[in-house]
């Protein structure tokens, strides 16, 4: 399902964040993408979402290759991923309906549709009867729920989340890692970049890590 | 489930979510209205601008307009004068005139003898007590001629006279030509000034659009940029402002149109009192329904464009999310 062939990447400022990344993540799986702060794991969801470039190598999602996307590409390669970053990035001025039904609207959904798959979401990230609060009338955990529900509300095959749990208290961490479990149950390819061990210790999953840009076999001890 | 919401939850408006395309443009087109009367200084401020910047042409557009009809109404009553040779007698004054009645080129003929040219002349003061010393008559027949009004063009009128000149029984063709020539290279100049002013005001308000697009852009990054990392196209994304653009381009369009209207009232009741005193029949031109039509079209392209290029702009600057 995503498929990284020898990428590297250098910013424009010269610095080498990813050298000579190889893996593959098989449709359905559920892997971590770990290492110590700077090791290049936002980077790495970066490339695989085109929202970076990379200067070496291939990054194959589902069937697209992405050296060389062509813009007009880009939107519908997004639109088989759902994207989870660290702060919820919600628009402010929307209530949770209407920025968890973006997505469904920008892909040309019918009222109807998109009324009844926004609500199974909110059910089932459990903010059903918030779905007219504004995002800054929610706490964070709340906002972090809202972002996932928009993420997979349109049903993508892959779920990329970069340190989704990070301002959270464990608790709360747990409870998003559990729906991230929900998703991937239904056939959710599923990579989360995280650092937080004590969590990525708590389930059994494959991990993947990253230290200085470079791919690591030995797993992580606690 | 949504009825069973507390009051104060339903109420808040929500930017409805629309089954097909074309319902989701008027939405787009709602939520762009939406977004420019939550700044309405700045919105209207911004269509002033473009409405004066648009009135000027308009304006000169439409008085150029009138001073055409003007000219045309001035020519409808040019005459030649055709004086015949002092020879030619009434049976072959009679003949030419009625020959010149069937030249397609020509619509009224008048024959005028040499006794009604005398009395005619002993109408206007100061030339009678001359004509009274005189023994006889010393007019010859003249035949006044006005031309077909699809003959007003200063070629045509010239042409029509060299061919009167031409004939046998003419001694003189009496008129002025040169007054039409200087009317009509005037009004091309006018023309040509008016479209390259038209020209230059028209890329103002492109401008002026543009800034205010790129500035609207600019406040909205952040939903730029998560309507992109969701897989919005730039054509969606564009949409919205192509509205904002358009509406600042017809509200424009509008008050541009509203200006021109007051002045030409203002300018009505003087003109009227001129024409009167010039014994004319001129009634000044109003802004018509297609210059209208033509004005608002322009105005609305005109915002649509400069938005356009405002979010081409800012897109590719901004090309990942
Ligand atoms: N836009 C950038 N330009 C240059 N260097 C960058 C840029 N973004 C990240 N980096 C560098 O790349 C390295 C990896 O960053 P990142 O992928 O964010 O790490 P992580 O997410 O694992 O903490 C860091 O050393 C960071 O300084
Ligand atoms: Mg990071």
């Amino acid at each position: 399902m995503i498929e990284l062939q020898q990428v590297s990447k250098r910013y424009a400022n010269g610095f080498l964040a990813l050298d000579n990344v190889n893996f593959h993540l098989e449709a359905g799986e559920f892997a971590f993408l770990t290492g110590h702060s700077g090791a290049g794991k936002s980077t790495l969801l970066n490339l695989i979402a085109a929202i970076e470039t990379f200067t070496q190598g291939q990054i194959i999602v589902g069937k697209q290759h992405l050296k060389n996307i062509s813009p007009r590409q880009i939107p519908y390669l997004r639109r088989q991923i759902g994207i989870i970053l660290q702060t919820p990035n919600l628009l402010r001025d929307r209530t949770v309906f209407d920025n968890v039904a973006l997505p469904l609207v920008i892909a040309g959904y019918s009222y109807k549709e998109i009324t009844s798959r926004v609500r199974a979401v909110l059910t089932k990230v459990s903010l059903i009867n918030k779905e007219n609060f504004f995002p800054l009338e929610l706490s964070g955990g709340e906002q972090q729920r809202v972002a996932i529900a928009r993420a997979v509300v349109n049903k993508p095959s892959i779920l990329l989340a970069d340190e989704p749990t990070g301002n959270l208290d464990p608790d709360l961490a747990g409870e998003i890692l559990c729906l991230f479990e929900q998703f991937n149950r239904l056939g959710m390819t599923i990579l989360i970049a995280s650092h937080d061990l004590g969590l990525i210790n708590s389930v059994k999953h494959r991990r993947i890590t990253l230290a200085e840009g470079k791919l690591i076999d030995a797993p992580v001890t606690a | 489930m949504r009825q069973s919401q507390p009051k104060n939850l339903t109420k808040r408006k929500r930017s409805g979510f629309l089954k097909n395309y074309f319902i989701r443009h008027i939405q787009a087109a709602f939520n762009s209205i939406g977004q420019l009367s939550r700044t309405p200084i700045n919105t209207l401020l911004t269509s002033a601008i473009i409405g004066i910047a648009l009135a000027l042409p308009t304006a000169l557009f439409i008085l150029l307009k009138n001073v055409e009809v003007l000219s045309h109404n001035f020519q409808q009553t040019t005459q030649l004068t055709l004086y015949l040779k002092p020879d030619i007698t009434e049976n072959q004054a009679r003949e030419l005139s009625q020959a010149l009645q069937k030249n397609p080129n020509i619509r009224e003929v008048r024959l005028i003898s040499p006794a009604e040219g005398l009395n005619e002349l002993q109408q206007q003061a100061g030339v009678k007590n001359v004509l009274e010393d005189l023994q006889n008559n010393p007019l010859p027949w003249a035949i006044t001629i006005l031309p077909t009004s699809n003959n007003h063009a200063p070629e045509g009128l010239s042409q029509l006279q060299q061919e009167l000149r031409d004939l046998p029984e003419t001694d003189t063709v009496q008129f002025d030509t040169d007054w039409v020539q200087r009317l009509f290279a005037l009004m091309t100049l006018a023309h040509r000034a008016i479209y390259a002013l038209s020209l230059f005001l028209g890329l103002g308000v492109l401008l002026i659009v543009n800034n205010c697009i790129r500035a609207a852009t600019e406040h909205n990054q952040n939903e730029i940029n998560v309507i992109k990392l969701i897989g919005g196209t730039y054509a969606f994304i564009r949409r919205p402002f192509l509205y904002t653009g358009a509406t600042y381009g017809l509200l424009g369009g509008i008050l541009a149109w509203q200006l021109v209207d007051l002045l030409l009232l203002w300018i009505k009741n003087p003109t009227h009192h001129v024409a009167t005193l010039y014994h004319s029949q001129f009634h000044l031109l109003g802004i018509s329904f297609f210059d209208t039509f033509v004005l608002l079209i322009s105005s609305i392209m005109l915002g649509l464009v400069g938005a356009w290029f405002a979010v081409g702009r800012h897109l590719r600057a901004t090309k990942t999310a």
